[in-house]
């Protein structure tokens, strides 16, 4: 076992004077030992910036929700602008982004455990919001539907609904939004306001009960491994096995 | 630690806490233990203002944190009186009643949030009010103006609150205090 020996002083951030370790200001020169860097200063333009970003999601989101124009070339089109704003958002934040695009964490055991997490709780979800989509409103619905009468019908669903969200939506709300707030916020809290912004944005209440706890362990995993490459295989795992219960419900297998 | 900091009795003029008799400066708070008198004197007014605006932004703060919770009564008071007296009770009203005591549920909840974490649970309270409204003129252009001058008003307190609570977060990262014990005194 590696013996840590732990620091019994630490150096004034100023004069270099010795301190104790919970020292909140040095005892030789006076200057506060900020606890933590935060970007204060600017925090409006960040905070402005982000709204901005959202604000452009919000929009996309809504139009492709209350439009009456439910076809497959509307759909790929909101997707388009979902892309680009996204990527655009990734360039402005280059900096913040770039150290999680990164997998120091790798390890093929953690990939193999979370996917196989993702799966599982997708099966759960999806009994659950088809169970409940039935007795309450007596409908299902499926995202097959829009494809169906198309060649490679299966694999553009999956590109569709589990590829482009996956890496999109990751980078879009664990990338830009995330990073972002986590240079004026602390970590806790980003976790939880990203959760919340990406769960209402999928505008749905009932499906409210599984976005926000998914969206906080995929924000949680991004701050704990430092990469935001778990979350998008997740995120692709818990899509794609939504994709292929339907494909079994609608017997297209 | 030396044996003299285990006897001394000195204590920090402005925060109490015990320092060494060879400090400069307190270690807790930064006052300057063994500057000039005008050095000090400036250190515990520059306190004393500081206490006063971190008073006022908590102000602020929690008329926020009220207008989440008086959101909170609005839709639920609105969801039930639509459907039983403007609805008429039909289908379509009782998903809108559904709609508002879930938004009424949600907005209680951040309300007790921002009592803990005021910036998150003040961010989330806007977004999802502005979405909702965003949501009814879609619905409806002509919802913008139905209660406007109240959606500014609530609009205006969250953002005011926020800012508040920003800067709170701000005063506390430059006088690096945890939480406000530092200022007990």
């Amino acid at each position: 076992m590696e013996e840590i020996i732990e620091m019994a002083e630490r150096t004034c951030l100023n004069c270099g004077a010795k301190l104790a370790i919970e020292a909140r200001f040095c005892s030789s020169c006076g200057l506060a030992q900020t606890i933590s860097k935060t970007d204060e200063s600017n925090w409006q333009r960040i905070l402005i910036g982000l709204s901005f970003f959202f604000g452009l999601l919000t929009i996309i989101c809504l139009v492709g929700n209350f439009s009456n124009n439910k076809g497959i070339d509307f759909l790929l089109l909101m997707d388009l602008l979902f892309m680009v704003i996204t990527i655009t958002g990734v360039g402005m934040s280059w900096n913040s982004i770039k150290p999680f695009l990164y997998w120091k964490s790798f390890k093929i055991l953690k990939v193999i455990g979370y996917s196989v997490l993702s799966i599982i709780l997708a099966i759960v979800v999806n009994v659950i919001i088809n169970w409940l989509n039935k007795s309450m409103f007596g409908i299902e619905t499926y995202y097959y539907e829009a494809f169906r009468h198309l060649r490679y019908a299966k694999l553009i669903t999956i590109l569709i609904i589990a590829v482009q969200p996956a890496i999109f939506e990751e980078l879009a709300f664990r990338g830009v939004i995330q990073g972002g707030l986590s240079r004026i916020i602390e970590p806790q809290q980003t976790i939880y306001l990203t959760a919340f912004l990406f769960a209402i944005l999928h505008m749905s209440f009932l499906s409210l009960f599984w976005l926000i706890p998914f969206a906080i362990l995929l924000s949680y995993l991004r701050n704990k491994e430092n990469t935001l490459w778990y979350g998008i295989i997740m995120h692709f795992f818990f899509n794609a096995t939504a994709c292929f219960l339907e494909f079994f419900r609608l017997d297209v297998l | 630690m030396n044996a003299d900091s285990i006897l001394s009795s000195a204590r920090c003029t402005s925060c109490d806490s015990p320092v060494n008799e060879q400090d400069q400066f307190c270690i807790n708070c930064g006052f300057p233990l063994k500057g000039t008198d005008e050095a000090q004197n400036q250190f515990l007014s520059n306190k004393r203002y500081k206490q006063h605006e971190l008073k006022e932004l908590s102000r602020k703060t929690r008329n926020a944190q009220t207008t989440l919770f008086v959101l909170s009564g609005l839709f639920f008071v609105i969801g039930v009186i639509y459907y039983f007296f403007i609805g008429g009770q039909s289908d379509l009203a009782f998903v809108a009643l559904v709609t508002n005591l879930i938004l009424s549920a949600v907005f209680l909840a951040l309300g007790g949030w921002s009592k803990n974490k005021p910036i998150a649970a003040i961010i989330s309270g806007l977004v999802l009010y502005i979405i909702v409204q965003l949501i009814s003129i879609v619905n409806d252009p002509v919802n913008i103006g139905k209660g406007i001058i109240v959606k500014i008003v609530v609009i205006g307190y969250l953002v005011k609150g926020l800012q508040s609570a920003m800067e709170v977060e701000k005063i506390k990262k430059e006088y690096n205090i945890s939480d406000a014990t530092i200022w007990k005194k």
